[in-house]
């Protein structure tokens, strides 16, 4: 790889967007405080009918990337990938932020989750068939893990699945399942032994319209409704959508929630991606504190951690993009982000005053309930802090299991 | 290149490390730190010419011209990494200080006459910049007087790290109505009184100047970028050697968690315990990369190094401590012995957060870089 090929590579890309679709209004332009619509994004949390409706023109983005060769940049060749680096990846998502393009993020845990677990574990007939449709957004995803008596403890999770013939039959109860009621596909963790406890569970593809499926959604804390509840009685599936052997289901999910971790931590930045400092500043300006010594020593060490959350994923991307294996401690990335989001909502908390508990109507200060309310989601969220920093402290750092 | 490309380590600096620590777990292991310390100058001149004649980090920022290596911010703080890691308790880091201050003043006599013996070993150098209250800001505490055979200094300088083995010093003064910086040679006509110290390798003196005579290498405004120059590479150091530092306790911690049992279990088994270590992986990790990132950037020259480096010093210095507080709490008892080495890294990480300017300070000139 020549930065010349990446060069050419993103001018091309550039190109074929601005073919297709409009400049972003927000490109080039700064935060200006008091301007436009103030709400704070914590969760994708959209309204679930316009959400639906959305969906469609998310699809045919997808599959117009697929056409022009852009739906899986660093996919390898033979499975409709373009087999090129990360490097070429990461350059034309960055392209895709200075357009209107209707975007991924419906299809995080699809695309993020799923589709590297089905190149990992499938059957070579499985990855012909689901990472194409699974990129050019013809499937849609969802994660079938979490049950009412299996959260953290994800081995305990009483789902069965009964072998008959060819198929398998499910029953049980899953929870807190984000996307779905969009999805077209879960994978879901049942277990089809007894004993033992990590070796009796297998991971299946399983159709959300199949007779049997049923999605109810789950509203949360902060009002919005992105979790689903989904009953299973007597789903019938094909042992073909079968993904890894029987018995091997907990490395399948083992993979789906590494990528999981990694890709909540990456995403925001630790924090640092979802606000921006301009708009932590001008709210500061705003209520009057910029000369108070207090805030300003508050203010610097949000910062720091911001930035520092956001200087630890940039160099592990440098490390992986010279080759170096990336380890478990990488999970730490998700706590990062958790913290910062506990730290940003005492910080805008303490700035905003009584103006973050009711509306007084002024621009961008009650906005930020969202961070307030969304924050103990995070700490929960990929595996609670406590799970992931038990599975640091015993994979990175070799310390021993309890008992 | 820009800041990102330069974030992964290179072969060179890769070999750099792997030479130091070897050469360090070798020759400097805690009997030996131990036995330097308790030596009259603090650290092995022997040692130290070693790692200047077999290495060459007399010179490691020194240019080429005169006599050094002509390493950058990002190669110098792979060195100052694995220093911290060994609490090296030589004169190192005020020789890079020195050497940072006479570069960016630019005075070519005064690198000419310095420079070399630096690089060769033969001269030890360090800096005088802080006042009684240990801040970089008043000039007040110095006087410089300009007499018919040349300047004067009278005065007094805290805080100087290794002044009483140095032969010369980078001392700023108020001369007249501005500040100006002065190289001084520490002869007769300078008093250096060793000050008693929280971390015991990181020998300070003050130095008292009476009429002392000295050369004038930058004034006024420039005196003052000379300074912040100076602090910038005090900051960067110090990130670097705590990520060190943290490197080491979190190496012990993890070592006694995974051997040390009770209730008839490693104490590494119990979350209580294992979390903590967990905490400390994560203070490495944003150490580490903070660090690296400021030096990369300071390499680059990239618009945000002075963000970055106060980022990164406010961050691993806090690390460090943490890291250090939480090894001596996993060791027990054991760990609160003057014998067990963790207590050389705590006292280390509160001195050097103290001394690269205190977290307080960092927090307020992070505000303002960020444009509050």
């Amino acid at each position: 790889m020549t930065s010349r090929q990446i060069g050419e590579f993103l001018a091309d890309a550039d190109a074929w967007l601005a073919a297709r679709y409009p400049a972003a209004i927000s490109a080039g332009r700064r935060f200006s405080w008091g301007e436009g619509d103030d709400t704070v994004r914590v969760f994708q949390e959209p309204d679930p009918v316009a959400e639906a409706g959305a969906l469609p023109a998310i699809r045919r983005w997808r599959q117009e990337l697929w056409d022009a060769g852009y739906g899986w940049i660093d996919g390898p060749a033979e499975y409709g990938g373009a087999g090129l680096s990360a490097t070429y990846a990461r350059g034309f998502e960055q392209l895709t932020r200075r357009y209107q393009v209707p975007g991924d993020s419906a299809l995080t845990v699809s695309l993020g989750m799923i589709a590297p677990t089905v190149l990992r574990h499938g059957t070579e007939e499985q990855r012909q068939y689901w990472l194409p449709r699974l990129q050019r957004g013809q499937q849609i995803a969802c994660q079938l893990f979490s049950e009412p008596g299996a959260g953290s403890d994800l081995a305990a999770v009483a789902t069965r699945a009964v072998r008959e013939g060819s198929q398998w039959r499910i029953s049980g109860q899953k929870v807190w399942t984000s996307g779905a009621h969009l999805a077209d596909v879960g994978e879901i963790i049942c277990r089809t032994a007894h004993e033992p406890r990590h070796g009796n569970l297998t991971a299946f593809l399983i159709s959300m319209d199949a007779p049997g499926v049923t999605v109810r959604p789950l509203r949360q804390m902060t009002g919005g409704a992105s979790f689903n509840e989904v009953f299973l009685d007597d789903v019938r599936v094909n042992d073909e959508r079968r993904l890894g052997p029987v018995g091997d289901g907990w490395k399948v999910a083992l993979t789906t929630l590494g990528h999981e971790r990694g890709a909540m931590g990456h995403s925001a930045f630790g924090g640092a991606g979802i606000l921006s400092t301009e708009r932590l500043i001008a709210l500061v300006r705003a209520m009057n504190k910029d000369g108070d010594p207090v805030v300003r020593q508050e203010f610097g060490e949000l910062i720091s951690r911001l930035r520092t959350a956001r200087y630890v994923q940039e160099v592990q991307a440098a490390q992986a993009r010279a080759g170096e294996s990336a380890g478990p401690e990488l999970a730490l990335g998700k706590i990062a982000l958790s913290d910062n989001f506990r730290r940003l909502a005492a910080f805008v908390a303490d700035v905003t005053g009584s103006a973050i508990v009711a509306d007084t109507g002024a621009w961008g200060t009650y906005a930020w309930t969202s961070v307030l309310l969304g924050a103990p989601g995070y700490r929960l969220g990929g595996g609670t802090d406590e799970i992931i920093k038990t599975a640091v402290a015993q994979r990175a750092l070799g310390l021993p299991r309890s008992g | 290149m820009a800041t990102r490309d330069r974030l992964a380590l290179t072969d060179d600096e890769r070999a750099l490390q792997a030479t130091l620590r070897e050469f360090l777990t070798e020759q400097l292991p805690s009997a030996a730190l131990r036995a330097a310390i308790e030596s009259e100058t603090g650290f092995s001149a022997e040692l130290h010419q070693r790692l200047v004649q077999e290495l060459g980090l007399g010179g490691l920022t020194v240019p080429e011209d005169y006599g050094g290596l002509g390493m950058g911010a990002a190669e110098a703080a792979v060195v100052h990494r694995e220093l911290g890691r060994a609490l090296y308790p030589g004169p190192f880091l005020p020789g890079c200080l020195a050497a940072a201050g006479l570069l960016a003043a630019g005075d070519d006599p005064a690198c000419r006459r310095w420079l070399p013996p630096l690089a060769a070993g033969t001269a030890t150098g360090t800096i005088a910049f802080a006042g009684q209250d240990g801040t970089w800001n008043g000039t007040d505490a110095i006087r410089a007087d300009r007499t018919p055979g040349g300047w004067q200094l009278t005065g007094t300088s805290w805080f100087v790290p290794v002044g009483h083995v140095a032969q010369f010093c980078v001392v700023r003064a108020a001369a007249g109505d501005g500040p100006a910086v002065f190289v001084a040679e520490l002869g007769s006509s300078v008093l250096v009184t060793p000050m008693p110290v929280l971390d015991l390798t990181r020998p300070l003196s003050v130095l008292t100047f009476s009429q002392t005579p000295v050369t004038l290498i930058v004034a006024g405004d420039a005196a003052g970028r000379v300074a912040e120059r100076v602090h910038a590479d005090l900051e960067l150091a110090t990130a670097a050697e705590a990520a060190g530092g943290i490197d080491w306790c979190l190496g012990t911690a993890v070592h006694h968690a995974r051997t040390r049992e009770q209730f008839g279990q490693p104490i590494g088994s119990f979350q209580a315990i294992a979390h903590q270590c967990a905490d400390m992986l994560a203070g490495l990790q944003d150490a580490s990369a903070s660090a690296r990132y400021a030096a990369a950037a300071t390499a680059e020259g990239a618009g945000d190094a002075r963000l970055a480096t106060r980022v990164a010093v406010l961050r691993a210095g806090e690390a460090y401590r943490h890291a250090a507080e939480t090894t001596i709490h996993i060791l027990g008892g054991t760990g609160f012995t003057w014998e067990h080495d963790a207590h050389l890294y705590y006292r280390r990480a509160w001195s050097a957060q103290q001394l690269a300017g205190g977290a307080q300070a960092h927090r307020a000139a992070i505000a303002e870089l960020a444009g509050l």
